[in-house]
């Protein structure tokens, strides 16, 4: 009679590793490289925010929360925020709406749609301090192509005093119009997919019925697209509050501070003014609200849902 | 036969690609500067390669970078220790004086006992490289802020070069009206505006006390006279229609270009600008002189300073040899080459009679020989005001101009800040 086999129950980790360990060899690579550049930069990013370093000094002065307490006495970190918010709120849903358009322009193939795929993608591969640069060029008063195109056909639009750049009530705006550009070629693409996936029985069955296209959009394509929609809504959101380089070119955060955002007023206070402690602190603020705001998104949109 | 060929081209392959190396140097400086525009970069080459040439022991290799790149990667390869061993950084103690407390960059008190530069450089040179008395950096473009009137423009207009406050007016309502743009400046994003304001605040205070404002914090930066300097500077000459519509949206390079074509008679900037604009205006006559007085008793000032300075790393492998290029930097062959072909005004005596220069070169040097640091000079020497204070206070000239120009703030709000931001 053979013995039976040894028995494993007094080591549950050996049955454990052999069960798992291939799982953990192939996201090793890829959770390597999510803690060295993404966790413990975070993390270090919150000890920074604990003390008053300036970025050069070999030693970091423990300040506890004061960074945290100064925000609210900071009257331009509640401006930049205050920017932000309009950013978020204005930008954000108007860039995922063009990009809806688009994907719905384009649906059912019409003529040329691949000529107009290509267009509505291209900004996304120009880096945002091109766009900015471009932007420059077509809001400026003097010689830009916006006035001089309006001219050409016989509209005389000088814009509002100043330029809009240069008028503290449109510089925001401008700043958005560039941003929304930039960005609703990324929406397009990834709602574009997503209407793919709309069941087309669906669609027919709501033609059929007799619902015309508002409706069949609003009851047929929309309900089908939610998940899509609010990936493509978290990600916009997400981008407002990151949004640097725009403004970083455009107008450098003025005039008088009405195109100060967030990042820019974060880079202004590390790099500028050597407070490195601090703009780590608003920092970790930042990735807060990103959080939180994408946190309330998601539940809002999927509620009911599960 | 074939094979034989084949071994023959590549041994002769080897050779010439060993005669086309270098020769090893025995020491390596990695240089960081600024000197990005075409006449700069063409200066710093020849400076670079005539001291080579003349110590072949050292190479050095550079890497340019804009000056605000510098100052956001100027720490982090300082510490690393792999950074450059000679870096041109911004001076102030916002900028390099954060780099000289954290003991990143040297005290250069040695060399320069060694060498003479406190004897032969310009006391501003040395005074802004200065932290805390000691001597860290060697300021290379001494620069002052003033105005360039295109003269060819003015003649043919029937205008001429305003002296007063009075007179500005007057020529801002007539170039207007002559479609002109009287003096064109940009606030965007605004630091150009430290450059002005050192200019009429100084007008305003007069000189002693606006040096105890700035060095012995002496006094109040929201007094009446810096708001008047505010007022005249950002309300009165807009209302007159001085300044361009769109000052607040103007890029530094969208001033230059409308004043290059010839759309604006005048431009408030600095030396800095001297090369290009003699470059891109061939044959038309200038004169640079100070901003008019529009505020005070009428003594117009000239602000002086240096914009950036070269600092050695208190890593760098071999001081004595980023010393050795530094002297040669500010040796009297270099200014031959900073000022012929920059349009630099180097902080060490040069002949310039013995150089080609255009006549705005000298126009400069004229203005400065001119004035004085003494009163009852007709055009006085102020420092920039920026180079002295910290950055937080920097940042409200910044902002805070942009925003009484486009009459978001009064001149008396942006006192009140300028008074919170000095800290005293």
């Amino acid at each position: 009679m053979s013995s039976p086999p040894p028995s494993d129950a007094g080591k549950p980790w050996q049955t454990w590793l052999r069960q798992n360990a291939i799982w953990y060899a192939f996201i090793a690579p890829a959770l390597a490289l999510y803690l060295l550049f993404v966790a413990y930069p975070f993390l270090s990013s919150g000890l920074f925010s604990l003390t008053d370093w300036n970025g050069a000094d070999p030693q970091k002065r423990f300040v506890g929360l004061e960074n945290y307490v100064r925000m609210w006495d900071d009257r331009l970190m509640w401006n930049a925020l205050r920017n932000n918010i309009v950013l978020v709120l204005i930008g954000a849903p108007l860039s995922v709406m063009v990009g809806l358009c688009f994907a719905l322009l384009l649906r059912d193939k019409p003529l040329g749609h691949t000529v107009f795929r290509t267009v509505f993608f291209m900004p996304l591969v120009l880096a945002p301090l091109v766009i900015g640069v471009i932007w420059v060029w077509i809001l400026a008063p003097r010689y830009g192509l916006l006035a001089n195109t309006l001219d050409a056909f016989g509209f005389s639009v000088t814009g509002p005093r100043g330029g809009w750049l240069g008028n503290p009530d449109t510089a925001l705006l401008a700043v958005i119009a560039a941003w929304i550009w930039s960005i609703a070629g990324f929406h397009f693409v990834i709602l574009d997919a997503g209407l793919k996936t709309i069941d087309e029985d669906l669609l027919d069955a709501a033609r059929i019925d007799g619902a015309r296209g508002f409706k069949r959009f609003w009851y047929v394509t929309l309900p089908q697209i939610r998940p899509v929609l609010t990936v493509v809504l978290v990600l916009a959101l997400t981008a407002a509050f990151k949004v640097f380089d725009l403004v970083f070119v455009m107008t450098g955060g003025g005039p008088a501070n009405r195109t100060e955002l967030l990042a820019t007023y974060i880079y202004r206070k590390a790099f500028i003014e050597s407070s490195v402690g601090y703009a780590a602190a608003l920092s970790c603020v930042l990735a807060f609200i990103i959080l939180a705001i994408s946190i309330v998104v998601i539940w809002w949109r999927e509620r009911g849902r599960y | 036969m074939g094979k034989n060929r084949t071994r023959g081209l590549a041994l002769a392959s080897v050779v010439f690609a060993g005669l086309a190396l270098p020769a090893a140097a025995d020491v390596e400086l990695l240089v960081w500067d600024q000197f990005s525009d075409e006449l700069s970069n063409r200066a710093a080459e020849k400076v670079y390669a005539d001291f080579m040439a003349a110590n072949p022991g050292i190479r050095i290799k550079r890497e340019v970078y804009a000056y605000d790149q510098i100052r956001t990667i100027a720490r982090t390869a300082l510490e690393s220790g792999t950074g450059p061993d000679v870096i041109y950084h911004e001076v102030g103690p916002g900028n390099a004086g954060v780099l000289a407390r954290a003991g990143l960059v040297m005290s250069l008190e040695g060399y320069s006992a060694q060498y003479g530069w406190h004897d032969r450089l310009q006391p501003a040179a040395i005074a802004e490289g200065n932290l805390d008395g000691e001597l860290y950096g060697l300021g290379l473009e001494f620069e002052f802020f003033g105005t360039y009137y295109n003269l060819t423009e003015l003649a043919a207009l029937g205008l001429s070069v305003p002296r007063n406050k009075e007179e500005v007016l007057a020529y801002c309502k007539a170039a207007s009206e002559a479609g002109r743009i009287p003096y064109v400046f940009a606030l965007n994003p605004g630091w150009q505006s430290y450059h002005l304001l050192s200019a009429t605040i100084y007008d305003a205070l007069g000189g002693e006390a606006a040096d105890a404002l700035l060095f012995d914090h002496q006094g109040r930066w929201d007094s009446p006279e810096v708001i008047a300097a505010v007022e005249a500077t950002f309300v009165e000459l807009r209302d007159a229609n001085c300044w361009p519509d769109d000052i607040a949206a103007l890029l530094n390079d969208d001033a230059a270009g409308i004043f290059y074509t010839g759309e604006a008679l005048a431009w408030p900037t600095g030396t800095w600008q001297l090369g290009r604009i003699a470059d891109n205006m061939p044959g038309v006559e200038f004169e640079l002189g100070a901003f008019p007085a529009i505020a005070g008793d009428g003594t117009a000032y000239l602000p002086t300073g240096v914009g950036s300075a070269y600092y050695i790393s208190t890593k760098a492998k071999d001081p004595d040899a980023a010393a050795l290029f530094l002297d040669y930097v500010f040796s009297e062959e270099a200014a031959e080459a900073w000022v012929e072909l920059a349009g630099f005004i180097p902080p060490v005596p040069f002949d310039v009679a013995k150089m080609d220069v255009p006549p705005l070169f000298e126009s400069a040097l004229t203005t400065l020989m001119t004035s004085g640091k003494e009163a009852g000079a007709p055009v006085r020497v102020g420092p920039f005001i920026n180079h002295f204070v910290g950055e937080a206070f920097v940042n409200v000239l910044r902002s805070g101009s942009q925003a009484v120009v486009t009459g978001v703030q009064t001149p008396a709000e942006f006192a009140a800040e300028l008074q919170k931001a000095s800290g005293h």
